[in-house]
């Protein structure tokens, strides 16, 4: 890992007119935000697109980066802001359900020698990025921010701009609607595993489907 | 107490301290029903929490590099008027899909369904059956003339053919250059072959007299046609944005004209139906291609690709550009997706 030192050597080369070191902070970071790109489209291309105009953008405003947050960070910001964006929510073309690449992760190896295993995973992970495709953009944003990028309330807030109360009910229905999504697909196709849960929350002796139901919110 | 279901959500993510936090436990293990709604909403978190994380596959800091490059030398250009009769410049982009009936390839003056339904990978990987894949192939006189009006735009179509237009892979392109300036289209042929390319050689179809591309800007139209990846079609829109200042739109095909694209290609463009697999349901309106009944004679097609299972497809002899891939959803039916750019080159 590459630390942010050498960003800031980098970047004042930049601010020196050596636009090739941009280049070396693409490089640097690109594999770490594709996959988060990948999840906030939907789509291969919208992905690369997004992620390129990321980086043009941060570049374009590099004069405004004075290393408060590390690079990385400030270029997601960018990023998921852009993803946000209404000239880009305009676009008709913003996630598709498009199949995605196979999975390239560590996580495959154990389905290495079990198609029926890739099989259900690929299916499963298809199913859970349609379900975020039909999410409203704002809410897409704080799902893949806190459940895939695993940042806390405060990054997100601050990275979005929004209050934490805002995230935090923005998640809560996401994660609703989302429960809802998946519903049809968990009915048909229970979890393999037990789930892990936090340690301060009861393991249930049953694994029912998801189901969506009405609850009552106060009692 | 009214309790607020936010508070799962936040204490489910550790986000709850003190007093708040001890009251969430107090009320979770005194309600089973709470309890039951943390553990459903743990399984959604769960659910996106281990989506793969795929690899880039590609490097970006050339691009970007090209893009930063570009917006230096655009801000060193002195800001001009456009001219109002400009060229224009019709980008159709013929992508290769691959229809779900793997078992079932598309036999001349069939239809071919084309969905923009993901392949079920169980289905493909037990399918045998070999599908021929379209032609690069040499190039082809249109011999289309029509005088009815251009129909209105197919929204629906639009959509779809947006859908088509983004999926990953090497897809075939028709690039139809509509333009009144001769320089406009010298630019273009420059723009194309400077590409760096793996596969150099565009097909140049000339389009028969009396075809009208564009009835806005009537003229003679050349057409490009060759096969890109992603990077590539990006460099080339890239080159073509900053050769003429241009704002790209994504528009709609005319059937007419995608008609005469079809030709070209030695494709028909027609209404698609629901592919069988996908069960009962409504029948759809596709924008979907099939083959023509007949090749055109003065042209020998290319030796056809084999499609075979999940296998890459060979390439035709003699083609050197990236693999077709059938998982990616390339596969033997191109449909024909328009690209419009106004035109309005810069003086300098």
């Amino acid at each position: 890992m590459t630390g942010p030192t050498d960003d800031l050597t980098l970047i004042a080369e930049c601010r020196a007119g050596r636009t090739d070191a941009f280049g070396s902070l693409v490089q640097r970071y690109q594999d770490r935000l594709y996959p988060t790109a990948l999840r906030l489209t939907g789509s291969v291309e919208d992905a690369l697109d997004l992620l390129q105009d990321a980086f043009l953008q941060s570049f374009r405003k590099l004069n405004r980066f004075h290393g408060e947050s590390s690079f990385y960070t400030w270029v997601y910001r960018v990023m998921v802001n852009l993803a946000l964006s209404e000239r880009r929510k305009r676009l008709p073309k913003l996630f598709r359900n498009e199949p995605l690449p196979e999975a390239s992760d560590p996580a495959d190896s154990s389905d290495l020698g079990n198609p029926t295993a890739q099989v259900d995973r690929q299916e499963r992970e298809a199913a859970v990025q349609r379900a975020l495709g039909k999410l409203a953009p704002d809410h897409r944003v704080v799902v893949v921010m806190k459940e895939f990028d695993g940042m806390r309330y405060e990054e997100i807030a601050a990275a979005l701009n929004v209050p934490v109360g805002t995230v935090r009910s923005r998640l809560h229905r996401a994660r609703c609607e989302l429960k809802g999504l998946l519903s049809d697909y968990d009915e048909a196709e229970p979890p393999a595993s037990p789930p892990s849960t936090p340690s301060n929350v009861a393991e249930p002796t049953t694994n029912p489907p998801l189901i969506v139901h009405a609850e009552a919110r106060g009692r | 107490m009214i309790f607020d279901d936010t508070l799962l959500s936040a204490h489910l993510d550790d986000e709850l301290s003190g007093a708040v936090r001890e009251a969430v436990e107090a009320a979770i293990a005194a309600d089973p029903a709470l309890a039951e709604r943390l553990r459903l909403l743990g399984e959604t978190k769960r659910a996106v929490s281990s989506l793969s994380r795929p690899a880039i596959g590609v490097d970006l800091a050339g691009a970007v590099l090209n893009r930063i490059e570009r917006d230096r030398t655009a801000a060193n250009r002195r800001p001009y008027y456009w001219i109002a009769t400009a060229a224009s410049l019709l980008f159709a982009l013929a992508i290769w899909v691959q229809p779900l009936e793997l078992g079932h390839p598309p036999k001349n003056g069939q239809d071919v369904v084309v969905t923009n339904v993901p392949t079920p990978h169980v289905e493909t990987a037990k399918d045998e059956t070999v599908a021929p894949v379209e032609p690069v192939g040499p190039p082809v006189i249109a011999e289309v003339k029509y005088t009815e009006p251009m129909p209105d735009a197919n929204l629906h179509a639009r959509d779809q053919m947006l859908q088509m237009l983004d999926r990953p892979g090497v897809r075939r392109i028709v690039i139809v250059v509509d333009a009144i300036d001769p320089a406009a289209r010298a630019s273009v042929n420059d723009a194309l072959m400077l590409l760096p390319r793996k596969n150099p050689e565009f097909t140049n179809v000339k389009l028969a007299q009396g075809i009208v591309l564009d009835p806005t800007y009537p003229g003679e139209a050349e057409v490009f046609a060759t096969v890109m990846d992603w990077p590539e079609r990006r460099q080339l829109l890239d080159k073509l944005e900053d050769e003429f200042k241009t704002v790209i739109d994504q528009t709609v095909v005319d059937p007419h004209v995608g008609l005469q694209l079809a030709d070209m290609s030695g494709v028909q463009m027609g209404v698609g139906r629901r592919a069988a697999g996908l069960g009962q349901g409504p029948e759809q309106e596709k924008l979907a291609i099939r083959r023509q009944p007949h090749q055109p004679e003065v042209f020998p097609p290319d030796p056809p690709a084999r499609v075979r299972g999940n296998a890459v497809v060979q390439a035709p002899s003699g083609f050197v550009g990236p693999p077709v891939s059938t998982r990616t959803n390339e596969g033997a039916v191109p449909v024909i997706v328009w690209l419009t750019t106004r035109s309005k080159p810069a003086i300098h």
